[in-house]
């Protein structure tokens, strides 16, 4: 049973779509459209995958022998193509080919050519010619921005969850007990895994900075995600930062503690996170493009001179991927919609220079949005308090 | 940083290019020696490495990585993009097209890792450099990857070992925690990362512990508690400044069985007459199919369909490939990862995964803490003192 009802939304758009089949080959679409989570595909990239998808047959999915084993793990259906990863390419084309033939002979077959290598993209007009290939890449994007009700579901478990192991870790923290970065790091991601998260690997991890730190987006580099001995000291604000995935979906999370009482100045620019996402916030509802919710947020750090980075996105979806397109920018037209959901992410500096963000994920409703998976109000960060 | 890579400027010339560009983030770590933040997971957010014959090499890549580049040594040129600026890959081509620009170089040959480029990052570049002749490198990159220096040696060797530390150290503490309480796989998996850092690794990848009927898959997410009478199997990656170990050991939960010590048994015999054979001028394929023979011979059940092995290197799976296909020549300098399944018990897969340098004269096990031609077993109980 397709519990987030993938695979009913996906045949309905592609029997309204212009063209009769869609190849998948990047990563997260083929997980997208499968329910196919693998982590290590992204950096095994000899173990190529492919989904196809096509009105007339179950979707097939093209992997290596190494993985084939593992696909278990889906609850959905599909036919599986395994081919021997020694040949390189050719095995895997062969299975393509051999799939496209069955359901799209002479048709024109969508791709995600934004993550097609070009070298398969060459070998695919050879080995596949009697396909006509055109770009889906929009709407593969399309589909995935738009979450079904389970995957809402689904996204606002793991938000909280999320939120609730950061909040569990941090009330570990005592400004006079000595705690380290690397202490924090940790204890964030067992909280994750006592909810139940799957933080393993790659970039499912976490990381806490403080003082110097924490005036880097990746300290220590080339370190990422895993903490030093460094001590969280009186009076530092300290960044707390999750990337968790369930079930294939993913939080991404970050909040901000505070080593006992905020000086004026740290309250002072914590607050300016609050209004620009309270200004993000009065944005948000369908209709309004992504752009725009830029523009004003940008708009007030600017008129209230706030010490806002602007050379990144101030927000961007999530799903099966933590880091996916619509993107708060300045160029990203997209008109939000209803089911969509977002990462608020706005950074700004501390007194200290230090950069601060708080994390939130929105879904937009029908009328506006709803934050989803506040363990607590975050219009404060958290306060370590001393141990008795 | 690692002083003693080759030439690659020369290489580049050699290939009849003036530049050579590169995205793929294995490549991307070969070419300056810098790591990226989990960038494979990124696909929306490229960095690039040009570089130039003549000149400083440039690295190209969004805010959020650029000072971790710094932070890391790197001395040469580095070009920060906005990402607000435009939709991916539009704001990276158009700084690689400037700089291709500013180094004169719209008219000359330039090369690039044509296996990790998308279609459309390739349209967009060549559609604003249209006088460029793209050339793909991708197996010079291959070739030169294969071979290590010495520095590349000593940065895996270091990998290897501290992922076996840490494999270690998660098993020392599994041992009399499994009765108590029950220990989850999760929590054992946290372990081995938490040990990694301990031991001075720079990062992990893949962390997987499968037990029972689960070891029929190469992956699923660790889940529930040990049980008493599990084969377990641990497979980790993790690397020392962007050189990988990869990384597979097996344990059992108490005492086992004997169909559990033979199935180990005869995995280790496999391997020891794998490991005879890497040796310089030998033959990938060959020293495949000769392992296959010998399973045959000693009704081992091999899963021979995956191969028995692969280079690592900046990244966790490499050339060259130890399979039926692969007739690359060993060299002295090659670091072979031998990873030969067999069946188990139920048809669990079994293996014990080692790194080794291949040497002038046969080769070096680069990769063991401790002994593992037994199985590790997990037994004890937790004394309270």
């Amino acid at each position: 049973m397709d519990r987030l009802d993938i695979v009913k939304r996906t045949r309905e758009a592609l029997a309204s779509a212009p063209f009769k089949g869609f190849l998948a080959v990047g990563v997260e679409n083929v997980q997208y459209l499968t329910g196919i989570a693998l982590p290590f595909l992204y950096s095994h990239l000899e173990w190529k995958m492919a989904a196809i998808l096509s009105e007339e047959a179950l979707p097939s999915v093209i992997c290596p022998f190494e993985v084939e084993s593992s696909l278990g793990g889906s609850d959905r259906p599909y036919t599986i193509l395994a081919y021997d990863s020694s040949e390189g390419e050719e095995g895997y084309l062969r299975c393509i080919g051999q799939s496209l033939a069955r359901v799209c002979s002479g048709e024109y077959v969508a791709t995600d050519l934004a993550r097609m290598p070009l070298s398969l993209r060459i070998r695919l007009e050879q080995v596949v010619p009697h396909v006509h290939w055109t770009s889906g890449d929009d709407w593969i994007i399309g589909l995935r921005m738009t979450k079904t009700e389970g995957e809402i579901e689904l996204l606002e478990d793991i938000a909280y969850r999320a939120d609730h192991a950061i909040l569990g870790a941090s009330h570990h923290v005592m400004i006079n007990l000595h705690r380290t970065e690397k202490f924090v790091s940790e204890d964030v991601r067992v909280h994750a895994l006592e909810r139940f998260l799957d933080v393993s690997g790659y970039n499912a991890m976490s990381q806490v900075a403080a003082g110097d730190h924490a005036k880097k987006f990746w300290p220590l580099a080339p370190r990422f995600g895993l903490g030093q001995t460094k001590t969280l000291e009186e009076g530092a604000l300290v960044r707390i930062e999750l990337q968790a995935t369930l079930k294939g979906y993913w939080s991404s999370a970050a909040r901000m503690i505070s080593m006992g009482e905020l000086t004026p100045q740290q309250s002072s620019a914590y607050d300016h996170l609050v209004v620009l996402r309270d200004t993000a916030l009065a944005n948000i509802k369908p209709g309004v493009p992504c752009s725009e919710i830029w523009r004003q947020v940008v708009q007030v750090a600017d008129d209230k001179q706030f010490d806002l980075i602007r050379e990144r996105c101030l927000g961007h979806g999530v799903g099966v991927t933590p880091y996916e397109p619509p993107y708060i920018t300045h160029y990203d037209k997209t008109e939000l919609r209803q089911n969509m959901i977002v990462v608020l992410d706005p950074v700004v500096r501390g007194p200290q220079g230090e950069l601060m963000r708080s994390k939130d994920t929105i879904l937009v409703t029908e009328n506006g949005y709803r934050i989803l998976g506040w363990y607590k109000d975050w219009r404060e960060p958290y306060i370590a308090p001393y141990a008795l | 940083m690692i002083s003693d890579l080759p030439r690659v400027s020369e290489l580049i010339q050699e290939s009849n290019c003036q530049a050579l560009v590169a995205t793929g983030v294995d490549n991307f770590t070969y070419l300056t020696q810098m790591v990226l933040p989990f960038a494979a997971c990124y696909p929306d957010r490229i960095a690039a490495v040009l570089v130039p014959v003549v000149g400083k090499r440039a690295i190209i890549c969004p805010l959020e990585w650029g000072e971790a580049i710094r932070d890391q040594g790197w001395a040469e040129d580095l070009i920060v993009y906005d990402e607000n600026g435009a939709p991916p890959p539009v704001p990276v081509v158009n700084t690689i097209v400037d700089t291709v620009r500013q180094l004169g170089l719209r008219h000359e040959r330039i090369g690039f890792d044509s296996h990790q480029w998308s279609a459309l990052f390739f349209d967009q570049l060549t559609t604003a450099l249209p006088a460029v002749i793209w050339q793909p490198l991708d197996r010079l990159l291959r070739d030169w990857r294969m071979v290590k220096t010495r520095d590349e040696i000593g940065l895996l060797e270091t990998a290897v070992k501290q992922a076996d530390q840490s494999i270690l150290g998660a098993l020392n503490h599994a041992e009399g925690a499994i009765d108590n309480l029950g220990y989850s796989l999760a929590e054992f998996t946290e372990r081995i990362r938490v040990h990694l850092t301990e031991f001075g690794g720079s990062g992990a990848g893949h962390l997987s512990t499968l037990q029972g009927i689960e070891l029929q898959k190469i992956y699923s997410p660790p889940q529930g508690i040990f049980v008493n009478g599990n084969l377990v199997r641990i497979d980790v990656t993790t690397h020392q400044k962007g050189y990988w170990s990869n990384a597979g050991r097996m344990a059992v939960i108490g005492q086992p069985t004997q169909d559990q010590i033979s199935a180990y048994s005869d995995n280790v015999k496999l391997k020891t007459v794998a490991t005879e054979l890497l040796l310089p001028e030998a033959v990938c394929s060959q020293i495949f199919g000769h392992v296959r023979k010998m399973a045959l011979k000693l009704r081992i059940p091999l899963w021979e369909k995956v191969g028995i092995g692969h280079g690592v290197g900046t990244s966790e799976r490499e050339a060259p490939y130890l399979n039926s296909r692969d007739e690359t020549v060993l060299r002295p300098g090659m670091v072979i990862a031998l990873d030969i399944y067999t069946y188990g018990p139920q048809r669990v897969l079994i293996h014990s995964k080692d790194t080794y340098e291949i040497t002038p004269n046969g080769n070096r096990l680069l990769s063991w803490y401790r002994s593992w031609d037994s199985l590790y077993v997990v037994t004890g109980y937790r004394a309270l003192h």
